[in-house]
């Protein structure tokens, strides 16, 4: 049955020019007679009768359609039965083709609704054959002879007689060979001689249906048929070349070969097959390879390969399977196919359960597609994209295989070869898969790796990678603290631990790590993104406690302020790590210059401190001390002494045993005492001397302290201060200063005996300069003559005589005052003595008395007056003037001896006033000598005195008043 | 004239001649006293003389309260009056109360210092306070002005006797204070007399 389904599939029905009428009228009778049945029907055809036919056959052909217009409502049942009848009923073969024809285009149409069984259609077409044959043999047959061979193919095809029918066909394309069922009948031909086993000749004729070109319906078929012929003709090469023909056919219509028509996708397969089959019959893989290179040109080589590789695999042949893809991918490494492939090897070793070969090829896999040499770069994104599963897959698988293998590796060498092996397929996967949710971890185990095979530099950006790049992960931390630790082991991390190790020992460059070392920056990076993404993690504390650390030894001190902040504000942060973070606060507050915030800090410092840290005690309360200094220092810079003194007093109080306290106590003194707060500088200045009796500005404190008693009124502290000073320092200018002062203001304040006691002192110790000594003798003669004492006052007297006495140089105004004072004194006295001596009988002996004593008396006074000095002089003179006087009244008052009468009486009278008269012009003459002294200025009380005196003496001469004027007459 | 005083008269206008040659001011306001000494004279309404008059009467009769209160409305009334200063100043005296007596003489000279009265009493006060050049330029101001005032001329002699022992001026002064009395004075003639024969 050839033909059968060919017929039914053939919807192009050509009707023949002089079966039309019959045709028509027969049909129009069924119509006529379904029109009976039911109401009149659309007029079905199409009719032109113009009225000029005179035979039938002059009647055009009408023609039925089939189109859209619905199916006559006459059963179709009816209409088969009808020309089923017609067929029987006729001998004419015309019309009985005819109506086969019509029941043909029936069965095609409604081929479920067949009303003829097999056997009667068998019978049909034996009767249809007789009629074909009648027309063929007619010398013009009324229909095409090649479409009459044709169909007389068919219906011997139908009624079995196949070599009648590919006779048929043998005529019809040997008549017309270019007819349009040439290439149909070629291929029936060819099918019959395919069944007969006459392959040469079934190919010869598959190979003349194809001649007729791809645009015959036969075309791919006879390809194919003559791929079979020729493979069972054994001419395995041209089978090859018909197969690949029908590729190429498929090939056009869908590149992909896969989403072809049932129909053709089983081509296609098959035809592949038939192609792997005939691979697959090579002596080697050289053989094959070299069949397959004949078509490595074609689009669709990758389904031959693949094909045949898959075709081993049924046949569980793995290596060639595999051997198959290799070649494919050595042909083709730069074919978005060749991963395909080298997956399918892969997927063969796993099936053939050949795991160190299937762990190359995920290798090889990895290397080729994933490695720095990848071939990749001209995929396209979608087959970029196909192979990231395969990649994800055999990544994972190989990064866990080194890994494992790795960590129970005993060879160093080896391990570490694992070790760099896994972190690279582990980094190759995050980075090929950056999306993937895994790819966190990965970096991470990528860091471990790596950190295990002491590749630290590579760990560390893939540690950073996997903690702050992705999103959070559990590993994230672990990632982040793994780069820190990787770090540490770089050769800068090594480094900078050195340097820090040196600069905190004083080693041979013991300096400060620079700001711009790379290794510390990259350290603080680190450590401080830790801290800041994961801050409540225990190691939290510790790093930043090393970053602030870092930090200050760099000079960065905010930023180690800030980070050591951050230790303190954490709860996690052991005591230990707080004073460590109070040390760095308070040091880099420090040295900012932040001295207020520095010494808050140093106190929060101080409690944490423990047994252990006595070194570290003593250098916090140093830097305390310190800080609490440079306040007061700015303070007083800044104009408020107050608040300076204040803090330097502070000082003295919280670190009393601060080297500071003495700066502090001196300087709190000092501000003090330049603005007068004398009470309140004093004890600071005790305190200073106490403390620091042998400082070297405890001198200069010794001096600020008297200046402050003494301002302040307390002379006896001034004075106690100055004797202190004097003792200590006894011998020096200094002392005898101090010695001398403290003696004044001991007798300033009332301490007679005290000062007189301190002079005495100074005499002894200090007989120069002259101009103290016999100051300090001047205030023992008061003292004395106070304390009414007169032989110690006549000593100091006559001491201080004889300190102006032998002065030379350095005699002056004061000492000859003094020394005419201390003279003064002594003819005072003797002048007491001579006024107590009395004139009495006799008169020669108390007179000679009188005179010794006056003798004695004047030369005293004249010692005085030799002096020169003024005040001394005068009174000296009036002295002189009155003991004269007096002498003279003494004598003219003395009594006259008894015994003698009147004119005696008389005489000694006028004898004694001739002895007093000389006294008195003496006298008179030394007072006019005094009142002289008006010429040169001087009147004082002595000179008064003696114009008062002359007054009463000689008041002709000198009694005088001056004229005051009793009003003034006129206003102006 | 004896051969005395006419030595005495040669020294005197000797002194004259010296003092008007001198005219670099000495310290003290002396000789700011004396560059003011020729300023013109100035003039009472009736008013302000009938209450100096009333004033200088009360002073006159010893009433020195009343004077002092009259003559300080005065000081208001005319505080330019050196005479009333003066007034004040002697009240001052008179109640021992040297420092306000000196400090009125000084306000009178500052507003006259030709004014003889504050001239003469202030001399005299310097004179007792032993200031004896003070007292002396004094008197020799007042004398150049009022050369016929017998106070100023007795002081002068006095203060040339006594203090500045300038014997010859002594004379002098004395002659010329004997030539203003009415009628010579037998202890000035003494003084003269004793003075000439030390003075020789």
């Amino acid at each position: 049955m050839l033909f059968a389904n060919k017929l039914i599939a053939s919807r192009k029905y050509k009707l023949l020019a002089p079966l039309r009428a019959v045709a028509c009228i027969c049909f129009a009778s069924a119509v006529a007679f379904s029109a009976t049945l039911e109401a009149a029907p659309k007029p079905k055809f199409l009719f032109d009768i113009s009225g000029n036919e005179s035979t039938i056959g002059d009647i055009k052909p009408a023609f039925i359609d089939f189109g859209s217009d619905p199916v006559p409502t006459i059963p179709i049942k009816e209409i088969i039965r009808r020309y089923k009848q017609l067929f029987d009923s006729t001998d004419d073969p015309v019309i009985r083709i005819d109506a086969l024809w019509r029941l043909n285009a029936l069965e095609q149409k409604f081929g479920s609704e067949k009303e003829i069984s097999a056997k009667d259609e068998q019978l049909l077409y034996k009767r249809a054959v007789e009629s074909y044959e009648a027309l063929i043999a007619m010398p013009s047959p009324p229909y095409p002879l090649e479409q009459l061979l044709y169909q007389a193919a068919k219906a011997y095809d139908l009624t079995g007689a196949q070599e009648k029918s590919i006779q048929s066909l043998e005529r019809l394309v040997k008549r017309f060979p270019k007819s349009d069922l040439a290439a149909e009948a070629w291929f029936r031909i060819g099918e019959f001689q395919f069944s007969n086993a006459q392959y040469a000749l079934a190919d010869q004729s598959y190979q003349q249906t194809a001649k007729r070109g791809s645009s015959t319906r036969f075309y791919d078929k006879a390809l194919f048929m003559s791929g079979w012929a020729r493979f069972k003709a054994d001419d395995k090469d041209q089978a090859l070349e018909s197969f690949s023909q029908v590729l190429d056919v498929a090939y056009e219509q869908d590149k992909s070969l896969e989403k072809l028509s049932r129909l053709e996708q089983e081509t296609v397969d098959d035809s592949m097959r038939a192609m792997s089959m005939i691979f697959s019959y090579a002596d080697d893989p050289l053989q094959t390879a070299r069949m397959l290179h004949r078509y490595e040109k074609k689009p669709y080589i990758h389904h031959l390969y693949g094909h045949l590789s898959g075709f081993y695999l049924e046949q569980e042949r793995y290596e060639d399977s595999a051997s198959v893809n290799r070649s494919f991918i050595d042909l083709f490494p730069n074919s978005e196919w060749a991963p395909v492939f080298a997956a399918r090897n892969i997927e063969t070793y796993k099936q053939a359960q050949f795991s160190s070969k299937l762990i190359a090829e995920k290798r090889a896999f990895v290397s080729r597609y994933a490695g720095k040499d990848s071939k990749v770069s001209g995929f396209s994104v979608e087959a970029k994209e196909k192979l990231i599963p395969y990649l994800r897959e055999y990544l994972d698988d190989l990064s866990h295989l080194d890994y494992l293998s790795a960590q129970s590796e005993k060879n160093r060498e080896k391990q570490i070869a694992l070790y760099q092996n896994a972190a690279e397929y582990y980094e190759t996967y995050a980075e090929l898969i950056p999306g993937d949710k895994e790819s966190g971890v990965k970096l991470f185990l990528a860091g471990e790796s790596y950190f295990n095979a002491n590749n630290y530099a590579a760990a560390v950006p893939v540690y950073l990678k996997s903690a702050y790049q992705h999103p959070a992960h559990k590993k994230s931390r672990d990632a982040a603290y793994g780069a820190i630790l990787s770090f540490r082991n770089t050769s800068e991390g090594l480094a900078l631990a050195q340097l820090l190790k040196e600069s905190t020992t004083g080693g041979s460059d013991s300096r400060r790590v620079e700001a711009t070392n790379r290794g510390l920056q990259q350290e603080l990076k680190l450590s401080l993104k830790f801290a800041e993404t994961f801050p409540e993690d225990s190691q939290t504390p510790a790093l930043l406690a090393n970053a602030a650390n870092l930090q200050y030894q760099s000079g960065a001190y905010l930023a180690a302020t800030e980070s050591a902040g951050r230790i303190v504000a954490n709860k996690r942060s052991q005591p230990s790590l707080k004073k460590t973070a109070y040390l760095l606060m308070a040091n880099a507050y420090y040295e900012q210059q932040k001295f207020v915030l520095a010494e808050e800090n140093f106190k929060l410092l101080m409690p944490l401190l423990v047994a252990n840290d006595a070194e570290l005690r003593g250098n916090v309360l140093a830097k305390l001390s310190a800080s609490i200094y440079k306040q007061a220092e700015a303070a007083a810079a800044a104009g408020n002494w107050e608040q300076a003194v204040d803090t330097y007093i502070r000082l003295t109080h919280e670190t009393p045993n601060s080297e500071y306290k003495v700066n502090a106590l001196y300087d709190a003194s000092a501000e003090l005492l330049k603005h007068q707060q004398w009470q309140r500088a004093i004890p600071l200045m005790v305190e200073f001397k106490q403390e620091f009796p042998n400082h070297r500005l405890t001198n200069e404190i010794s001096d600020k302290l008297v200046i402050a008693y003494l301002e302040s009124g307390n002379g006896l502290f001034a004075a106690d201060a100055l004797l202190t000073l004097a003792n200590e320092q006894q011998g020096t200018e200094k002392a005898r200063k101090a010695l001398y002062q403290s003696a004044e203001l001991f007798q300033e304040s009332g301490r007679q005996d005290q000062a007189a006691m301190l002079f005495k002192r100074y005499q002894n110790e200090y007989p120069k300069p002259v101009g103290y000594a016999i100051e300090a003798a001047k205030k023992l003669s008061d003292y004395y003559a106070q304390n009414a004492n007169v032989k110690a006052q006549q000593e100091w007297l006559q001491k201080i005589i004889e300190i102006d006495r032998s002065a030379k140089d350095e005699r002056s105004d004061r000492t000859l005052f003094l020394a005419a004072e201390a003279s003064l004194w002594f003819a005072e006295d003797d002048k007491q003595q001579f006024d107590r001596i009395k004139l009495t009988q006799p008169l020669k002996a108390s007179m000679a008395k009188k005179r010794q004593a006056l003798t004695t008396t004047v030369d005293a006074y004249q010692r005085t007056a030799a002096y020169g000095v003024a005040e001394f002089r005068t009174q000296a003179a009036y002295r002189l003037a009155e003991i004269y006087g007096q002498l003279s009244k003494d004598l003219l008052g003395s009594a006259v001896p008894a015994g003698l009468d009147e004119l005696q009486q008389e005489q000694y009278t006028i004898l004694l006033e001739e002895q007093a008269y000389p006294f008195e012009e003496k006298s008179i003459e030394l007072h006019e000598i005094n009142i002289k002294n008006t010429r040169d200025g001087i009147y004082d009380k002595w000179v008064q005195k003696s114009y008062a005196e002359l007054a009463r003496i000689f008041p002709a001469r000198y009694s005088r008043k001056v004229s005051v004027i009793d009003y003034a007459e006129n206003a102006y | 004239m004896p051969k005395m005083l006419t030595k005495y008269s040669a020294l005197l206008v000797i002194t004259l001649i010296a003092g008007c040659a001198t005219n670099k001011p000495d310290q003290g306001g002396v000789a700011e006293l004396v560059a003011k000494a020729h300023l013109p004279v100035k003039s009472l309404t009736a008013e302000q003389q009938a209450k100096y008059s009333a004033a200088l009467t009360l002073l006159k009769s010893g009433d020195l309260s009343g004077a002092e209160l009259s003559f300080k409305e005065l000081s208001l009334l005319l505080p330019d009056a050196s005479g009333v200063f003066a007034n004040l100043g002697v009240i001052a005296e008179a109640q021992n109360d040297e420092p306000s007596a000196i400090e009125y003489y000084n306000k009178s000279l500052s507003l006259n210092p030709s004014n003889v009265v504050a001239l003469n009493n202030l001399g005299a006060i310097h004179t007792r306070a032993g200031h004896f050049k003070e007292a002396s330029k004094l008197y020799l101001t007042a004398f150049k002005n009022k050369p016929d005032n017998t106070s100023v001329l007795l002081n002068l002699a006095v203060l040339n006797e006594l203090y500045l022992h300038d014997l010859n001026s002594a004379v002098k002064y004395y002659e010329l204070y004997q030539a203003r009395l009415a009628s010579p004075d037998e202890i000035i003639a003494a003084r003269i007399s004793d003075l000439g024969r030390r003075a020789d």
